[in-house]
């Protein structure tokens, strides 16, 4: 027989470390002994979750077929073509996009939800090009916003997942990236309505965004005002 | 076809949930609900084809065990269910709960491992006490099936004889009598707080203890080895609360059930216990063992009595009796069992310690049984909970934690070590596979 030397408790067998502290049974006459007799077997009971995951994907995706079909259908017998109803199922696709993924993974992380619905986005986007007469506005207008918006997301994200980016650097962060998002939405417009590069209202919306950034982009180097700001506003 | 004609000319049976039952489907949650474990440790291996056989034979002298769990309008209730009981291999993380599929077949589970039977219970079927008698039944009915000698009594029943209406009663309504209502007025207790085990996982220690070295331990106290047991628990709960960084002056209490069956005739199956709260007020000052020893001794001598049980006991049918709360309709006494039950019930106390004490066994069931064993589930505020049960001279302190930290459970052990107590301990605690 074993005892713990931390504990002082008589050991059990099936006990390869004590129970009660970790410390674990180093006895040169007795080693551990895998296969004596154990209170309870190694048999595993399985836990189910209460929340059927798989089972609250697949009500999510009636209830938004249902309707996506109901308008293909009235579409289709009314007017004797799928014009309108295309709007409709595409803009429930994208919302089945945005919901479905998150249930089915067993460990959703931010990547695995959020890349699917920059790809759903930028589909419904070339689904509504495609239906007007001039869908030309898709590739010089939309896929730049989408592919900025989204660029800056992601960038985000992988910064702040990674704590590359922390603490008071987050809103620094998350402000710049409005910023740019500002400035450049303006030149994309610009380049489709008059053909340059040219700012305009954009700069009133960086140049605060920049400077709210700067201030706390100092607070998050400075130990010392992050102090004083806890020492002032302290609940 | 004649299989359907008889199902509708015979009506199920049914019954009322009793007093204390009633909380337990309201507080079921899928982490915790009202569980205990009671098992038997065999000299020999377990054959489940006999034990199976044992089982079918011994539920017949339970109808009242063969039931499910069903909701009415005003409320929760046990229907009559034929379906066949089944036997399962005992697993590591025992106690998982119910699921809302499973409480609509039988309310208990029977698990057997290589030398062991063992029983899980959903407190709304009976107690402590009531499944000891369950598992003693079921076990004679077991050896007599192998073959060996195992009479009846001592709390194993004929399973050749009928069952008795006095064994389903709800014997909190038919005992109170109303002469005074009493409910303890208590605060918020302290709760122990750690990091929750991941998947609902179970973990048990448990001690085994020389019977008679605490019982001399406790006697040079002058208490009684429940009161022991509870004092050095509760001491312990004290110092981790003055010295594990808490912070906080909360009383320290723990719940220990009493079996109210000792105070009246009744031979009920079915819940019939209460439950004292003794503990410390840090607030005051400063605790020794021996004045925790002391206050737990007197604490239990003034309430574990018939006449302040039964003013306990009225506290609790009261409600009941309300003509307004049993006009609710269930989901609205759900809310507000829930409420009261947050405010009066486990939030009350640190930790419970339930002690079945010695387990007494017909004649020739001794010579086949090595120990029985006894667990408490999980609950809801107290991840630490305790209990103990005493076979021959083997007494066996077991912990259940739903946390990881063992803080708890090591410095009650040390405790008892230091006190010239032997414990030997074994868990079921999940050992990585080395190659």
């Amino acid at each position: 027989m074993s005892y713990c030397v931390n504990c002082g408790v008589e050991l059990d067998r099936s006990e390869k470390a004590c129970p009660l502290c970790g410390v674990e049974v180093l006895n040169p006459r007795q080693p551990y002994d895998d296969q004596a007799p154990r209170p309870y077997p190694k048999r595993l009971d399985p836990i189910y979750a209460r929340i059927n995951r798989r089972f609250t994907a697949a009500i999510l995706s009636i209830a938004a077929a249902f309707p996506a079909v109901l308008c293909l259908a009235i579409n289709f017998i009314l007017d004797g073509g799928l014009t309108w109803s295309f709007y409709v199922a595409g803009a429930l696709a994208v919302v089945w996009v945005f919901v479905v993924p998150y249930f089915l993974y067993a460990k959703p992380t931010i990547l695995k939800i959020f890349l699917p619905d920059v790809l759903a986005v930028s589909l419904y986007l070339l689904l509504i090009s495609k239906l007007q007469a001039d869908g030309s506005w898709f590739l010089t207008l939309a896929m730049p916003m989408v592919i900025l918006t989204c660029g800056l997301i992601l960038l985000n994200i992988v910064l702040i997942d990674a704590g590359t980016i922390y603490g008071f650097a987050i809103p620094a962060s998350i402000l710049i990236s409005a910023g740019i998002l500002t400035v450049g939405v303006e030149l994309i417009i610009n380049l489709e309505l008059i053909g340059r590069l040219q700012l305009g209202w954009s700069l009133y919306v960086l140049i605060p965004t920049l400077a709210v950034a700067a201030f706390f982009l100092t607070v998050a180097r400075r130990q010392s005002i992050r102090e004083e700001i806890r020492k002032r506003l302290h609940l | 076809m004649s299989r359907h004609k008889k199902k509708t000319t015979q009506p199920k049976e049914w019954y009322r949930l009793d007093n204390a039952a009633k909380i337990y489907p309201v507080i079921m949650r899928s982490r915790h609900g009202g569980y205990f474990r009671l098992a038997v440790l065999l000299h020999e291996p377990v054959d489940p084809a006999i034990l199976q056989q044992a089982l079918e034979a011994t539920l017949k002298r339970f109808p009242f065990f063969a039931v499910r769990l069903r909701r009415g309008l005003f409320w929760y209730y046990l229907e009559s269910y034929d379906g066949k009981p089944m036997i399962e291999p005992d697993v590591q993380n025992p106690m998982r709960p119910w699921t809302r599929k499973e409480i609509k077949k039988y309310l208990f589970r029977v698990r057997y491992d290589q030398r062991r039977i063992s029983v899980e219970f959903f407190h709304a079927l009976t107690d402590g006490n009531g499944g000891l008698v369950f598992l003693k039944t079921l076990t004679a009915a077991y050896l007599r099936l192998r073959g060996r000698f195992c009479g009846i009594g001592a709390g194993a029943l004929d399973i050749n004889r009928p069952a008795d209406s006095g064994e389903m009663e709800d014997a909190y309504k038919r005992y109170s009598d109303f002469r005074v209502v009493h409910r303890p007025r208590e605060t918020k207790a302290f709760h122990l707080q750690g990091t929750i085990m991941p998947g609902h996982w179970l973990q048990i220690i448990s001690g085994v203890l020389p019977l008679d070295r605490v019982k001399s331990v406790a006697r040079s106290y002058g208490i009684s080895v429940t009161e022991f047991l509870a004092g050095v628990y509760l001491y312990q709960l004290y110092r981790i609360q003055q010295q594990g960084g808490y912070n906080t002056l909360a009383p320290v209490r723990l719940s220990i059930p009493v079996n109210v069956r000792r105070f009246y005739p009744s031979k009920t199956l079915r819940n019939f216990s209460l439950y004292v709260n003794p503990g410390i007020l840090p607030a005051f000052g400063t605790y020794t063992l021996e004045e925790i020893f002391g206050l737990v001794h007197h604490f239990m001598r003034y309430t574990v009595n018939e006449k302040y049980l039964n003013a306990l006991m009225c506290a609790n049918v009261g409600p009941e009796q309300s003509i307004w709360l049993r006009l609710a309709p269930l989901p609205l006494k759900n809310m507000v069992m829930r409420l009261v039950y947050h405010f009066v019930g486990e939030s009350r106390f640190t930790s419970s310690l339930s002690n079945l004490g010695p387990v007494d066994m017909p004649e020739g069931m001794a010579e086949a049984v090595e120990r029985f064993e006894f667990l408490l589930g999980p609950s809801r505020y107290n991840p630490v909970n305790c209990a103990v049960v005493s076979t021959g001279n083997q007494l066996l302190v077991s912990f259940s934690s739903t946390m990881i930290e063992t803080d708890a459970q090591r410095a009650f052990f040390k405790e008892l070590v230091r006190m010239g107590i032997p414990v030997r301990v074994e868990s079921n605690t999940l050992y990585p596979e080395v190659d």
